[in-house]
């Protein structure tokens, strides 16, 4: 099914739709952020989460999604479980005091972010696969010296310049982006 | 803005200037709009690459109001009371690994997720794909509702709740057992998950070979076996094997291939 059609039905709380992907994607889900140390409780906290985060978004302003509709929910589940990782505040997950799934402020944030994740990530994909591999270590924090071995440049400087170049790559595609004059004044 | 003020900010932002240059690069910050706008868009990029980092927003910015406003829509709150009263309890899976306490687990997950991010240059990596691949509606059920309280009731409750060991420990006790295409299914995913790759593949080897009416199935659980192992090209063989010869989840196998590196 388009893309589309997913959004359009979470905008309409279709209930077909939405216990079609209860049923075929929250189990993915559950295994993913099981496997990256949450319960039960997280991940469906997440998967709805995820849903409302792609509901304000759309309604916000009507996006493309270029991939499948379940493959880009699970990458939506995926970030705000990694978001939720990076989040200082401590989740309460046990049955008397969940955190709260709907919190107007917080989900018109964490669809920003989206948003400026899929610009960034769209961008990078377009990078030359040698680029890509640098900067991923680069971003990552990886020691010009742990660059050198394991890319083979013969040395910092070579290693130093190639970041350098394939980051400058990275900064024009940004900026070309029809998507980057929102970021702007962000 | 010269090249020296860009490998600056980006020395700055790996954490490697000197504390007297971070500060007089901060009070340039500061003094310039110009650098200033340069300096965002590169910790963004940071944020958003960086698999321990997040790219977070805040209510000042400039989109906040109109996503803000729609968070408060009728259709977000409609979708919200939806998922809130839908009566359908997600299937209960337990946690292989007992959760603790969180900041120790948001650490390791981190830096989990980081080392898989370094590794696989940004394609998910072979345990996030196994984990969104394997789908336990693929496994046929042991038990007919009137059996539940039947050996195969006991052994599918112990596999649904986690019990691997327990499982398998029983399984041996009952190896009398007539062939049963789903218990070697889950014998095999039981010895997966406790990752006992070598038994897993052989059970799921012996079905394979077998004249069951899901030996078919074995080919796909044995390249999510692979794929969880870590042995990617030995995965994509036996995927492109299922395509090839359209056996069992032949789509979902022409999937997964395209999303393996």
């Amino acid at each position: 099914m388009d893309p589309t059609k997913y959004l359009e039905a979470l905008v309409k709380a279709d209930s077909k739709i939405i216990d079609q992907l209860y049923d075929k994607e929250l189990p993915k889900v559950t295994r993913f952020v099981m496997q990256n140390n949450g319960g039960q409780q997280d991940a469906e906290d997440i998967f709805q989460k995820a849903l409302l985060q792609l509901t304000t978004r759309y309604v916000a302003e009507p996006f493309e999604i270029k991939s499948s509709f379940e493959a880009y929910l699970f990458t939506v589940c995926k970030n705000l479980w990694r978001r939720e990782l990076n989040s200082k505040k401590p989740r309460v997950t046990n049955a008397t005091h969940l955190e709260p799934v709907y919190d107007p402020e917080d989900l018109a944030l964490s669809a920003m972010e989206q948003k400026r994740w899929d610009l960034f990530k769209a961008c990078f994909e377009l990078l030359s696969e040698n680029c890509k591999v640098v900067l991923q270590l680069f971003f990552n924090k990886v020691s010009y010296a742990d660059i050198v071995d394991r890319l083979g440049y013969n040395s910092e400087t070579v290693a130093r310049q190639r970041v350098f170049k394939c980051k400058a790559k990275l900064t024009e595609l940004v900026k070309k982006d029809r998507n980057f004059k929102a970021l702007r004044e962000l | 803005m010269t090249n020296q003020d860009l490998i600056e900010i980006s020395a700055l932002l790996r954490g490697e200037l000197p504390a007297d240059e971070a500060q007089s690069l901060q009070n340039r910050l500061d003094a310039d709009p110009e650098l200033m706008e340069i300096y965002l868009l590169e910790k963004q990029q940071f944020e958003a690459l960086d698999e321990s980092q997040w790219p977070k927003a805040t209510t000042a910015d400039k989109d906040y109001k109109k996503f803000h406003k729609a968070a408060q829509s009728d259709a977000v709150k409609n979708l919200h009371q939806y998922l809130e009263t839908r009566e359908d309890t997600p299937t209960k899976i337990i946690p292989l690994y007992q959760r603790t306490y969180f900041k120790w687990v948001a650490a390791v997950a981190v830096i989990a997720l980081v080392i898989s991010g370094i590794l696989l240059g940004g394609q998910e990596d072979p345990q996030t794909l196994y984990a969104q691949y394997l789908d336990m509606d693929d496994v046929p059920t042991l038990t007919v509702r009137s059996e539940s309280d039947s050996i195969y009731g006991i052994l599918e409750n112990q596999f649904q709740n986690g019990n691997y060991r327990e499982f398998l420990n029983n399984l041996k006790e009952y190896d009398t057992l007539p062939a049963n295409a789903s218990l070697l299914l889950y014998e095999g995913l039981a010895n997966n998950e406790l990752n006992n790759t070598p038994k897993a593949l052989a059970t799921f080897d012996e079905l394979i070979a077998s004249d069951l009416i899901d030996a078919p199935r074995g080919h796909w659980f044995k390249a999510l076996a692979l794929l969880k192992s870590g042995a990617v090209t030995e995965a994509k063989s036996v995927l492109e094997y299922i395509v090839s010869n359209e056996l069992y989840n032949a789509d979902k196998a022409k999937e997964l291939l395209s999303d393996l590196p």
